[in-house]
């Protein structure tokens, strides 16, 4: 009887190790996914989407994938359909590499609660879906909008701007210094954009720039604008060798609510936007990706000369 | 107390190891649902006539008819199919995994599709032009069994304008062409909307022994008439030095001499053999040309400078200065009986003596009348059969208290051979702005309030305004009659032909 118990004993933890076993690996099965990528502008006819897919490393041909090539894919507009034409992008730096986008050249939307819908089919049948609505265009309020920088009897540099009716989405603003650097000789347009203000962090100093708000309005601190205009060539000591245009550009996006999430996790050098990838954020059925709805307005302002001339720089006024 | 014999423990043991065995396996593995497989139901969709719309499931696909719609769910589906103007047309349809299922609908067996088109026009009998094809169909009439679409419906009725439109026939319904044709039997305009000229604003008018009528404009150059067939002439299709057009003369030789803002142009034999201006003449920077008249086969030409004389092509320019320090030739006519040239420089009308080809240089200042010292003569004409010359004058134009454009009294002059007669004509306002000779002897002025016809200085035969003539502009600008007897009248508004030997 001992003999039997023993066995079964033995048995029992044999089956106790070893049934459980299997061979692991981290590698899940491959499944593909795909993404479609379209921001309609308000301010051109021109209007791209992109197709993206996952690629099973083992088995790919890139000229395979049903992203790559012969998708359909169309928007809906009121009661007509467009369709994208495609055209492939080469990278000069990989002269392999390609891009397939589709394109409409002669799409331009209105302005205002407009519905567009987006349909990608992938010529294996997959369908990817988006819809949005058009934000309201702009107009700047150029009553209360500042007109120089440094701003007369006050810390802070006013952008304002209403929407013509009543839909409103999500606004961003971004304000650009233009400036041309001498380099060897010659002079190249650049450009350095101002962060609303900055923030210290741990000694640190970091700028934050504007996220899409609701706000019609932004300011921005002459102090932030005095740090990036010293940053523009912080490291060099011929200042002389810039040349700031007289006229910075303010331009301001109006956002879908889809654009203005793709916008926010675009955003960069700003700690304290969550950089996440923008597949994070979805609203196409059937896959990944955005398709969303942008109009912009920009304005001019100028600097004092006298101001830019502190800082060592040249001043470049335009004809 | 009953204790488990050996039987008894093999079986909780066996059964334990099971339960081991069945459980400690389990592992809490998360997995996303199954991605769905695109549907595979094909359906390939056609018409007669093509070019359909389709609609799936009451949403547009963006497809046209012959087309497959590819991948959608394999259930019914709602197949609609519209196209503008024509009826539309439905069908339920299931769509099989796997299998391409085809529709078709001929819509030309249906007797709903065709629509009708009914032809009115006012008056009746017009012959009915479809898509520019002549039809034998006389108003008012109706023609069934039209195909949906847009056409061009062309009324045509001799005496009378042509008039088209575009009529849109819709499936199942009748589209009536409602027309009125303009009655062109004596009096016929032309303008930019009816007959496509270039510009309303003519500027002068001549008629070649080809009985072609040369119409100079503001700024497009010429327009040719012969017939019912219209040509242009202007800068970009010929030498034309200008398409500002000032002045047209024709001479005995069929000659056309077309004065410009720059420079003088000589027509014949279909093309432009000569450019006088600046470059190749005295007349320098300034080739403004006013007036042309001939003398035998001599031409005369008013220009800013005073007479340039073209002979054989050779130019000689006759430099004048009148006694108010003006040299603006403005006016020009040749007595070929008397060997005079009569002249209007600003201010003045100035008669010249021509002796062997040339211009006597003393000119005889006319005494008109000491009055007519502040106005400009617009036109001198001779009247062949009586040897009568008739000059409009206007007075310059200038600003009144008000800093109203003013133009003054103008007044109308007759010679009769030993004196001038005049009439101060009745408005302020009024411009004189060209004349005429018929060949019955009708003297017509054209003016800025109607076409004055006369056969005396004094009494007017009939003023034609816009309420009792063909003519729709009072804002006349020139006036000569064609070898028909058509007489044809110059506006800012348009051409009219005023064929007065129609009528009754």
């Amino acid at each position: 009887m001992r003999i039997i118990l023993k066995s079964l004993l033995f048995i029992s933890l044999w089956i106790t190790f070893s049934s459980c076993e299997e061979n692991f690996s981290p590698v899940v099965d491959y499944r593909q996914t795909y993404a479609l990528s379209c921001i309609i502008r308000g301010d051109t006819s021109f209007q791209v989407a992109t197709l993206f897919s996952s690629y099973d490393l083992e088995n790919g041909d890139p000229s395979q994938n049903p992203a790559y090539d012969g998708a359909e894919v169309r928007l809906w507009y009121r009661d007509t359909v467009y369709w994208f034409k495609d055209s492939l992008i080469s990278y000069n730096t990989y002269s392999d590499s390609t891009l397939k986008f589709y394109y409409l050249d002669n799409f331009r939307p209105a302005t205002g609660g407009e519905l567009l819908e987006i349909e990608a089919m992938l010529k294996n049948g997959k369908r990817l879906k988006g819809s949005c609505v058009t934000p309201s265009s702009l107009q700047f309020n150029t009553k209360e909008t500042s007109k120089v920088i440094p701003p007369i009897n006050s810390a802070g540099i006013l952008f304002q701007w209403m929407t013509e009716d009543e839909i409103s989405g999500f606004f961003v603003g971004r304000l650009r210094i233009q400036y041309l650097q001498k380099i060897d000789g010659e002079y190249q347009l650049k450009y350095k954009e101002v962060p609303v203000s900055y923030t210290d962090a741990g000694g640190r100093s970091i700028p934050v720039f504007p996220s899409p708000s609701k706000s019609a309005s932004i300011i921005y601190d002459s102090s932030a604008v005095t740090k990036a205009l010293l940053e523009i060539a912080e490291n060099d000591s011929h200042k002389s060798d810039y040349r700031i245009y007289q006229n910075a550009v303010f331009e301001v996006l109006a956002l879908d609510e889809n654009a203005s999430r793709y916008y926010s996790s675009t955003l960069q050098d700003n700690s304290f936007t969550v950089d996440v990838n923008e597949l994070d954020y979805t609203n196409i059925e059937g896959g990944f990706g955005i398709f969303g709805s942008i109009v912009s307005e920009e304005i001019t302002i100028r600097f004092v000369p006298e101001y830019i001339t502190s800082f060592g720089y040249e001043i470049f006024f335009e004809d | 107390m009953r204790f488990i014999n050996s039987r008894q423990l093999i079986i909780l043991l066996v059964i334990s190891i099971s339960i081991f065995f069945l459980y400690s396996c389990e592992k809490e593995i998360s997995t996303s649902p199954p991605e769905k497989e695109p549907p595979q139901g094909f359906l390939f969709v056609d018409s007669n006539p093509q070019n359909y719309k389709i609609y799936l499931d009451g949403r547009f696909t963006g497809r046209f008819t012959p087309d497959t719609l590819p991948y959608i769910e394999e259930t019914e589906h709602l197949i609609e199919l519209k196209k503008k103007y024509w009826l539309d047309s439905s069908a339920l349809t299931f769509a099989e995994p796997g299998e391409l299922k085809s529709i078709y609908i001929d819509f030309m067996q249906n007797p709903k599709v065709y629509g009708q088109l009914k032809f009115v026009s006012k008056p009746d009998s017009a012959v009915v032009e479809i898509n520019d094809s002549i039809t034998d169909i006389k108003t008012p009439n109706v023609l069934q069994g039209i195909l949906p679409g847009v056409y061009q419906i062309e009324y045509h009725l001799k005496q009378h304008r042509s008039t088209s439109s575009k009529a849109i026939v819709q499936s199942n319904t009748t589209t009536t062409v409602t027309l009125a044709l303009q009655d062109t039997s004596v009096w016929v305009d032309y303008t930019v909307a009816k007959s496509g000229l270039p510009t309303n604003h003519i500027t002068t008018l001549a008629v070649d022994q080809n009985n072609r009528v040369w119409a100079g404009t503001i700024n497009n150059g010429i327009i040719l008439i012969k017939g019912n067939k219209i040509e242009y002439m202007n800068s970009n299709n010929s030498i034309l030095p200008s398409d500002r057009i000032r002045v047209i003369e024709v001479d005995k030789n069929n000659t056309v001499w077309i004065g410009t803002d720059n420079g003088l142009a000589e027509f014949s034999n279909g093309s432009i053999r000569n450019i006088y201006d600046g470059t190749n003449t005295d007349l320098s920077n300034n080739s403004k040309i006013n007036a042309i008249g001939f003398y035998h086969n001599i031409v005369f030409v008013g220009t800013v400078k005073g007479i340039l004389k073209i002979d054989a092509g050779e130019t000689k320019l006759f430099e004048i200065v009148n006694d108010l320090g003006n040299s603006e030739v403005t006016a020009i006519t040749v007595d070929e009986s008397v060997d005079k040239i009569y002249t209007g420089i600003r201010g003045q009308m100035l008669t010249f003596q021509i002796r062997s080809g040339e211009i006597v240089s003393n000119p005889k200042v006319d005494d008109i009348g000491d009055f007519l010292k502040e106005l400009d003569l617009t036109k001198i004409i001779l009247r062949p059969d009586d040897g009568k010359l008739w000059a409009l004058f206007s007075v310059q134009s200038g600003k009144n208290q008000d800093d109203d454009l003013v133009h003054g009294t103008p007044y109308l002059c007759v010679w009769n051979g030993s004196k001038w007669l005049y009439q101060m004509l009745e408005s302020e306002n009024l411009i004189l702005t060209d004349v005429t000779v018929s060949k019955d002897n009708y003297v017509w002025i054209s003016s800025n309030v109607g076409l004055r016809q006369q056969i005396t200085l004094r009494d007017v035969e009939f003023l034609y305004r816009t309420y009792n003539s063909g003519i729709f502009s009072d804002d006349l600008t020139a006036v000569e009659e064609d070898q028909d007897g058509t007489i044809w009248i110059g506006s800012v508004d348009g051409l009219f032909k005023y064929k007065r030997q129609l009528e009754n």
